[in-house]
């Protein structure tokens, strides 16, 4: 038989039923109303349902949108409809921030030398992976969990370093280097006086294991390896969280 | 300015008399029925099955001599 077109119902408040006239079966191919949701008592989906000659539901079909109160739908259910898809995830790796405010002197033949942050300068979007610490009488970042993190760090010269300063920077945790991949940070060796440009900047991915956290408070430090001293200023050190797995990383 | 929004049926609602179709506005956390919302401009397509109105004659008798 041919199709048939149906408008039951008028204007009625939901829900909306129509029951179907004696002797009339069909099979239905669209369905589609208008939802005014003026008045709304909050949020909606539309939703179409079928209830049997006997009064039971034989299916439930909401529409997958929601509809905020206050405002109206047009819905059609058809077959073939694709599920609306769930809305993306947005995630954000938990990421701190520190540095320093003032200069300190590396004096030289191998000497270590711990550089100052400030709690003041101490940034991050999740206080539980970072907070501040202070390991050694120096400030840093202490890390919460477990993971791999992509620390970058940095320092400058303040002022011009004494002829024979030679340098290199590195990130501890709690006075030893856990876990970096790659090896330990790679030196950065001005033989000769340096004005403030000498800036030396190391990135590396660090591993944090359970058994680790909460861990000591992560600083920057500098070797000097030079015969003459240096005043470095930290310049700051971005610390990320890549993802929690814990394989230690060589 | 009303939203448009398209929703899945299965292509196998096979229904007939006494059936209804409802449509409803449901809360999309507890799926409780929201109050206030109206519902208008219903419009149902669909193939007509068998059981449907049969348009019939007028009778004709027939009568026969024997």
């Amino acid at each position: 038989m041919s199709d048939r077109q149906f408008n039951p119902l008028g204007t009625v408040n939901a829900p909306a039923d129509w029951t179907l006239p004696p002797r009339l079966q069909i099979l239905l191919k669209q369905v589609r109303a208008s939802f005014d949701g003026t008045a709304a008592g909050g949020s909606f989906q539309p939703l179409l349902r079928i209830i049997t000659d006997s009064g039971h539901i034989e299916g439930e079909y909401p529409c997958g949108t929601t509809i905020a109160a206050g405002a109206s739908a047009d819905c059609t259910w058809f077959p073939g409809v694709a599920p609306v898809a769930a809305a993306a995830t947005t995630t954000t790796n938990p990421w701190a921030y520190i540095s320093g405010t003032g200069s300190t002197s590396c004096p030289g033949s191998g000497t270590i030398t711990s550089l100052p942050a400030t709690a003041g300068h101490f940034y991050t979007n999740s206080s539980a992976t970072f907070t501040t610490g202070v390991s050694g009488g120096i400030t840093g970042i202490v890390v919460s969990k477990q993971g791999h993190y992509l620390v970058s760090y940095t320092a400058t010269p303040f002022g011009t370093p004494a002829a024979g300063s030679q340098y290199e920077i590195q990130n501890t945790l709690g006075g030893t280097i856990a876990g970096y991949f790659g090896g330990v940070p790679v030196a950065h060796l001005p033989t000769s006086p340096i004005a403030d440009e000498g800036v030396v900047n190391e990135v590396s991915i660090m591993t944090v294991t359970a058994a680790q956290v909460p861990t000591a408070a992560l600083i920057t430090q500098i070797v000097n390896h030079g015969t003459g001293s240096v005043s470095m200023l930290n310049t700051g050190y971005i610390i990320q969280q890549l993802d929690t797995d814990a394989t230690v990383l060589s | 300015m009303s939203q448009i929004v398209t929703a899945n049926m299965p292509d196998t609602l096979n229904i007939g008399d006494g059936y209804v179709i409802e449509l409803d506005a449901i809360n999309p956390t507890t799926g409780a029925s929201v109050s206030g919302v109206v519902v208008t401009n219903v419009n149902v397509a669909a193939a007509e099955q068998g059981g449907g109105t049969v348009d019939v004659g007028t009778p004709i008798l027939i009568g026969v001599n024997v």
